[in-house]
C-alpha cells in the first residue's frame, strides 16, 4: 500500500488543475457557493476571479457578557463582533473564542454536537449573522449554495431533518437556490477527483466525524459518529481532571501524538487512537452488513480532513490503528487533505457549481 | 428604612379559615363580618388616642405620624391588591398552558397513531405512500414544534411578568412556568429528534420557511457591529479541475 502521497502526484493534480481553470474561466466567473455549516467553525467558498477559490471563515461560538456602555465602546474600538441580545452583550465568532480564554470561560456552541436543535433557537439569530457574513450576497438571484450537513448519528439520536430543513429556509431567504450535501461526501467531490471520486472520505470536525464510503462520485455509505475534536477534549480533561478548554489548548499546541512527551499528551494520543479505530472498525462492520455495496476492484485512497486531523503524527497514528484491523476495502494510500480546513466547503462549491 | 407594620397581612396571618359548613356544625347560625381596613382604622384610632394620652409628642407630631401611617397602610394595600390580581392571572395562564400542552400532545399522539395505521396498511407495495405519509408526519410534527415554540415563549413572558410580584404565591407560579419552560424545551428537542430519525421524510415537505423568517427578522433588528468587522479569508487552489473531472465521467464537454 502506498500510503504517502507523492510530491509527483501533488504535481500532476495541482497542473492539471491549472490547465483546466485557465481554459474554462477565461470567460467568466463561476457562480455557486459552499457552505461548511461545521459544529466549530462555519467556512464558505467562493471561486476567485483568477480561477482560485476563496473561504471565508468564523468561529461557531458565541460568549455572553454583561451589557454596559464601556464594554459596548471597548468592543467597538476593539473591532470584537458584538450583538446585543436579550439585554445582553454577545460576543461572535474567533473573538467570543479568544475572550473566553483569556476570562477562563467557557464559549457557548450551540452545535457542539452536530446540529441545530429546536431548543437553540435563541441563538439562531447569531447565527445567521455568521452565515450571511461569511457567505456574503449572492451574485445574482438563485445563485447555487450548495451547504454541508452531517450523515445519521450512529451513537447519537440526531435531528438531521430539522438541521437541514432550517438551513435551507435561511439560506433561501438570502436569496440563493440552497441545498444540502453530505459533509464527507463534499470532501470526496473535493479531494479525490485523481481517483474518479472513488474512496474514502472522512471529515474529523469539532463534534462529530462523518464518512463516506464513494464510488465514482455516487455515496455507497456514510455515517458519522458523535465523537471529535470536542470529545477528545472532554475525555482528556476528565481523565487528568483539568477543564476542557485546557485540554484543548494542550491539543492544539503542536504535540505530536506519535511520541507523547507528558501525561497530557498521552491522554491525547490514547483519545485519538480510539477515536480512529472505533470510527474504522464501524466502517468495516457497515460495509460488511450493507446490502449493495459496490466492490472495489481496485486499491482506493481515505483522505481526512477537518480541524482533528490537524494533530502532529495524525496520519502515521491513523496507518497504525489500521493495520491492526482486518478492512474489508482494498487501500492504496491514507492521507490528509493539503487544505484540511477548506476541503468540505469546497466540496460543496464543486457540487454547487456542477448542479450535483 | 423604617420598618413597615402590614396590618392586612398581619390579620391574615393570623386569622383562621373555616367553612360555613364547619361553623353550622358547630351550632353557629350567624356571623358578624367587618373589614379588614376597618379594623386597621380603629387600630390607627387607638394609637392615636395612645399617643395623644400619653402626651409623649406634640399634637402635630401625632398627626403627622397617623398620616404617614395611613399613606404607608394605602400602599401596602394598594401593593397587595395587585400581588393578589397577578397572582389570580398567573393562575389562569398556567392552567390555559397546560391544557394548551396537554392538546398538543394529543394530537402528535394521534397523527402517529395515523401514520402507523397508514403504514401497517400498506405492504411493499404501498412503499411510495408511506413515504408521502412520513412527510405529511414530518409536516405535522414542525406544525407541533412551532406551536410549541410559541408556547414557550408565552410561558417565558408569563415568568418575567411574574418576577416584580412579591409575594411567595407569584414566587411559587413562576417556578411552575420557569419548569413548563423546561420540560417545553425537553419536548422540542425529542420531536425535533424524532422527526431526524424518519430518514424517509422528504424535506420538501416541510416548511421551515416560518422559523427562518423569523430569525431573520430578529437577527436584522438586533444592534450589532458584525458590519463593520473583517473576517478572517484563506486563498486556496481551484476547483476546475474536478468540475472538468465530473462532467467527463458524465459523458458531457
Ligand atoms: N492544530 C490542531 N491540532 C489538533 N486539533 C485541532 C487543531 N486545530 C483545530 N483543532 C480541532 O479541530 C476541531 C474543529 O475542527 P473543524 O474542522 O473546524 O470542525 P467542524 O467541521 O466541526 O466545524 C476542534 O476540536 C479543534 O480543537
Amino acid at each position: 500500500m502506498d500510503q504517502e502521497r507523492t510530491e509527483d502526484q501533488t504535481n500532476d493534480f495541482e497542473a492539471g488543475m491549472e490547465s483546466a481553470s485557465s481554459s474554462a474561466t477565461s470567460t467568466s466567473k463561476l457562480l455557486g457557493r459552499g457552505l461548511d455549516i461545521g459544529t466549530a467553525n462555519i467556512a464558505a467558498a467562493v471561486q476567485t476571479e483568477e480561477g482560485g477559490v476563496e473561504v471565508a471563515v468564523e468561529r461557531n461560538a458565541f460568549l455572553d457578557i454583561k451589557a454596559d456602555v464601556y464594554s459596548k465602546n471597548m468592543l467597538t474600538k476593539l473591532k470584537v463582533p458584538y450583538v446585543v441580545h436579550n439585554g445582553n452583550l454577545v460576543v461572535l465568532g474567533q473573538s467570543a473564542f479568544e475572550l473566553a480564554n483569556i476570562f477562563s470561560r467557557e464559549t457557548r456552541r450551540p452545535m457542539s454536537d452536530g446540529l441545530i436543535s429546536p431548543s437553540d433557537v435563541d441563538a439562531l439569530p447569531m447565527i445567521q449573522l455568521i452565515i450571511e457574513k461569511v457567505l456574503g450576497e449572492p451574485a445574482e438571484r438563485g445563485e447555487n449554495c450548495y451547504f454541508s450537513v452531517p450523515a445519521e448519528s450512529i451513537d447519537a439520536d440526531n435531528n438531521v431533518i430539522y438541521h437541514q430543513g432550517l438551513f435551507e429556509g435561511l439560506l433561501k431567504k438570502m436569496g440563493y437556490t440552497a441545498k444540502p450535501i453530505n459533509e464527507a461526501h463534499a470532501l470526496v467531490f473535493a479531494e479525490l477527483a485523481d481517483q474518479d471520486f472513488t474512496g474514502i472520505g472522512l471529515s474529523f470536525g469539532g463534534g462529530m466525524v462523518n464518512a463516506c464510503v464513494s464510488y465514482k462520485t455516487i455515496p455507497a455509505l456514510q455515517f458519522s459518529v458523535a465523537r471529535g475534536g470536542d470529545w477528545i477534549d472532554k475525555n482528556v480533561a476528565q481523565v487528568l481532571g483539568i477543564k476542557a478548554s485546557k485540554a484543548t489548548s494542550i491539543k492544539e499546541s503542536g504535540i505530536d501524538i506519535r511520541d507523547p512527551k507528558t501525561r497530557e499528551e498521552e491522554a491525547v494520543s490514547i483519545y485519538y487512537r480510539n477515536l480512529i479505530h472505533y470510527l474504522m472498525e464501524n466502517i468495516q462492520v457497515r460495509f460488511q452488513s450493507g446490502q449493495d455495496m459496490p466492490s472495489f476492484p481496485d486499491p482506493i485512497d481515505i483522505v481526512c480532513s477537518g480541524g482533528t486531523s490537524l494533530i502532529g503524527g495524525f496520519i502515521e497514528v491513523f496507518q497504525d490503528e489500521f493495520s491492526k484491523l482486518d478492512f474489508p476495502i482494498p487501500i492504496r494510500r491514507i492521507f490528509r487533505a493539503e487544505e484540511a480546513l477548506n476541503s468540505v466547503a469546497k466540496g460543496c462549491l464543486v457540487a454547487a457549481a456542477i448542479g450535483e | 428604612m423604617e420598618p413597615k407594620i402590614d396590618v392586612l397581612a398581619t390579620l391574615e396571618a393570623k386569622a383562621r379559615k373555616t367553612t360555613i359548613e364547619e361553623l353550622q356544625q358547630k351550632g353557629r347560625r350567624q356571623l358578624k363580618v367587618i373589614r379588614a381596613s376597618e379594623i386597621s382604622g380603629m387600630i390607627q384610632e387607638s394609637i392615636r388616642k395612645t399617643l395623644e394620652a400619653s402626651e409623649l409628642l406634640p399634637r402635630e407630631q401625632v398627626d403627622e405620624l397617623v398620616d404617614r401611617a395611613s399613606a404607608e397602610f394605602e400602599e401596602l394595600k394598594e401593593a397587595r391588591i395587585k400581588e393578589q390580581r397577578q397572582a389570580r392571572e398567573l393562575a389562569t395562564k398556567l392552567a390555559k398552558v397546560q391544557q394548551d400542552l396537554e392538546e398538543a400532545q394529543k394530537e402528535l399522539e394521534r397523527a402517529h397513531q395515523e401514520c402507523e395505521a397508514l403504514r401497517q396498511q400498506g405492504g411493499a407495495a404501498a412503499a411510495p405512500a408511506a413515504l408521502a405519509d412520513g412527510g405529511a408526519s414530518a409536516a405535522v410534527m414542525m406544525k407541533m414544534m412551532e406551536e410549541l415554540m410559541a408556547l414557550k415563549a408565552q410561558v417565558q413572558q408569563g415568568a418575567q411578568g411574574a418576577a416584580p410580584a412579591a409575594g411567595g404565591n407569584a414566587a411559587g407560579l413562576e417556578e411552575q412556568l420557569s419548569k413548563i419552560a423546561g420540560a417545553l424545551d425537553e419536548k422540542l428537542d425529542r420531536f425535533g429528534k424524532k422527526m431526524g430519525l424518519s430518514s424517509a421524510v422528504d424535506t420538501a415537505t416541510v416548511d421551515f420557511s416560518k422559523l427562518a423568517d423569523r430569525a431573520l427578522e430578529e437577527s436584522a433588528k438586533l444592534e450589532s457591529n458584525v458590519d463593520d468587522v473583517e473576517i478572517e479569508k484563506r486563498k486556496g487552489a481551484g476547483i476546475m479541475g474536478n468540475l472538468d473531472k465530473i462532467r467527463k465521467m458524465r459523458g458531457g464537454g
